[in-house]
């Protein structure tokens, strides 16, 4: 696919007209145009502007050959047209920016990756998701609160990427398997902690049967059934609210008092979940009536504004691990500073001041360790080798 | 005549050490020329102060024949491009890129001043580490020599053109 072929597809691919493209490149309508029909010849400022505004490297356009295969993305609830484009597009860059951080760093983990069930669709059972669960809550030592280290095993034993951006409705969330980068999450940031820890076991599941419900060469708008979003939930429920942790806690509060409002918060403050996911475990772990759950969650909603008086926090804009790999890679000299504000998602000024600091920090810690004297073993440091 | 083509950081360093307008006049003193790409314009937008953020503008030095603009198409970046290896080369901004793709068409007399590590070490993969100057040294030789941060000084430059050298010897980051 030639430049011009792939600035139209890339235009299309955002769900853009040529017009809008106008409106926030300021280059005229016929200079597109021209671009696209092969007639004019861009310059690099102007590939720089539309690259910006396509979520793609300049690199894309500058490649011959196919365009490569584009990783399909699973919604719960696809938000609507134009900002799905947008946001679809903003985590792709991420997964394919983070897994261009591991490759220059050489730090692609392959040893441990995520179990890979695959299991016939017409298999999957509720008391199968269930037995699940608990099998990737033991494997992965997911102990007395799972949802208060779920993002951890996941990004750092894992290697899932996970990227938190905002977007409506604050409902959903979405899971991709990429070629390249693997398997990634998009969680919502306006949500609160315990609603992202929710999402994020729930979008785990679509990971775990990714071969199951997608099969191996998945198609863009294969949305997943209600099935299998009932399966996801059970499964993000049986993980992160652990049917024989929940029962021992609920004695516990029996024990205390009675089961009442103020208990069903203290539990979901325990595990750090939502108290509607804390109310619809207890119903099927007790088989317990819709209706009996529907009023207590209507109760609850009656006192949530007193009783959720919980603190939440920002998620982090990037994961830790994509941080520290963009600093060791621009420490390195293996991307530019220029690139390194793009993938920080900061300015040129604030990415120059991150490298005068990486670059004084390494000059010293140089500078300490070539004054140091050789010792009898001809090992430069202060420490005998035994 | 010497060309020297600057990138963004070390236009932004130089407003921000407040010698840019005493190093446009050194420089003309000399009959060099000070190159600056057409991307790499639309990247400085400002410099910080204890007072706050100071836009930069260029365009008087422009009008004044000060300084010089040049724009590549992408047909010369992918040119440029299409010797690396996509997966192990240093990944560059389009205004670095532009800037090196600008030197290699047009080597005679021309030094790019940078601060940035993946440009020098990009020189050192194209076995073209004399075409990088440090800005410690391009403001020594002028004559406006002064203490600067290991960013922009020739031992920084030293070390990354280096290991842009290695890769270069081991052929790593070509296709």
């Amino acid at each position: 696919m030639s430049l011009a072929e792939r600035l139209k597809w890339a235009r299309e691919a955002m769900g853009l007209r040529l017009q809008d493209v106008f409106r926030r490149t300021e280059i005229g309508i016929s200079t597109l145009s021209d671009f696209e029909n092969a007639v004019r010849e861009p310059r690099v400022w102007q590939l720089k502007r539309l690259a910006e505004l396509y979520h793609r490297p300049l690199s894309f356009f500058l490649e011959e050959g196919p365009i490569p295969h584009q990783p399909v993305i699973c919604w719960r609830e696809r938000p609507s047209s134009p900002q799905v484009e947008e946001i679809e597009a903003q985590f792709l860059q991420l997964a394919e920016q983070y897994h261009r951080l591991e490759v220059l760093c050489q730090e692609r983990q392959t040893e441990v990756s995520l179990p890979d069930w695959d299991i016939p669709p017409h298999e999957m059972t509720y008391p199968l998701v269930q037995r699940l669960a608990q099998q990737f809550r033991s494997q992965s030592q997911l102990d007395s609160c799972p949802a208060c280290e779920l993002l951890w095993v996941l990004e750092e034993v894992y290697q899932v990427k996970v990227f938190h951006l905002p977007f409506e409705p604050t409902g959903t969330a979405a899971c991709a398997w990429g070629e390249s980068f693997g398997p990634a999450i998009l969680l919502n940031a306006r949500n609160v902690r315990w609603r992202r820890n929710f999402d994020l076991a729930h979008e785990l599941f679509h990971l775990l049967t990714w071969k199951t419900f997608r099969g191996k060469l998945p198609q863009p708008g294969n949305k997943p059934s209600e099935q299998e979003e009932r399966f996801a939930t059970c499964f993000a429920s049986n993980l992160l609210l652990p049917p024989e942790l929940l029962q021992q806690t609920l004695e516990e509060e029996q024990r205390a008092g009675g089961f009442t409002i103020p208990a069903i918060y203290r539990i979901a403050q325990r595990f750090d979940v939502s108290m509607e996911a804390v109310i619809w475990q207890i119903r099927f772990l007790y088989r317990m009536s819709d209706d009996w759950a529907s009023r207590c969650i209507q109760q609850c909603k009656y006192l949530k504004d007193f009783w959720e008086n919980r603190a939440s926090d920002s998620p982090p804009r990037l994961p830790r691990r994509y941080e520290a790999l963009a600093q060791k890679a621009l420490q390195q000299g293996l991307i530019s500073i220029g690139v390194f504000a793009q993938y920080m998602d900061i300015t040129r000024q604030e990415a120059l001041i991150w490298a005068e600091h990486l670059a004084e920090a390494q000059a010293s810690s140089l500078e300490e360790f070539s004054t140091g004297e050789t010792n009898s073993s001809g090992c430069k440091c202060d420490h005998q080798i035994t | 005549m010497r060309r020297i083509l600057l990138d963004a950081n070390v236009i932004i360093k130089l407003h921000e050490l407040g010698v840019w307008t005493e190093v446009l006049l050194h420089v003309q003193k000399r009959g060099w020329r000070l190159l600056v790409a057409e991307t790499v314009v639309s990247e400085v937008d400002y410099f910080r102060t204890e007072e706050g953020h100071v836009p930069i503008d260029l365009t008087q030095d422009f009008q004044k024949e000060l300084l010089d603009r040049f724009d590549m198409g992408a047909e010369s970046l992918r040119k440029f491009r299409s010797g690396f290896d996509p997966l192990y080369a240093p990944e560059l901004d389009p205004g670095e890129t532009e800037c090196l793709a600008f030197l290699v068409e047009n080597p005679e007399s021309t030094l790019l001043c940078t601060s940035d590590s993946a440009a020098f070490r990009t020189l050192g993969l194209l076995n073209r580490s004399e075409k990088g100057i440090s800005l410690e040294e391009f403001l020594q030789q002028i004559g406006l020599g002064r203490r600067l941060p290991y960013q922009y000084t020739e031992k920084f430059r030293v070390r990354y053109t280096h290991e842009g050298q290695r890769d270069f010897l081991q052929r790593r980051g070509f296709r």
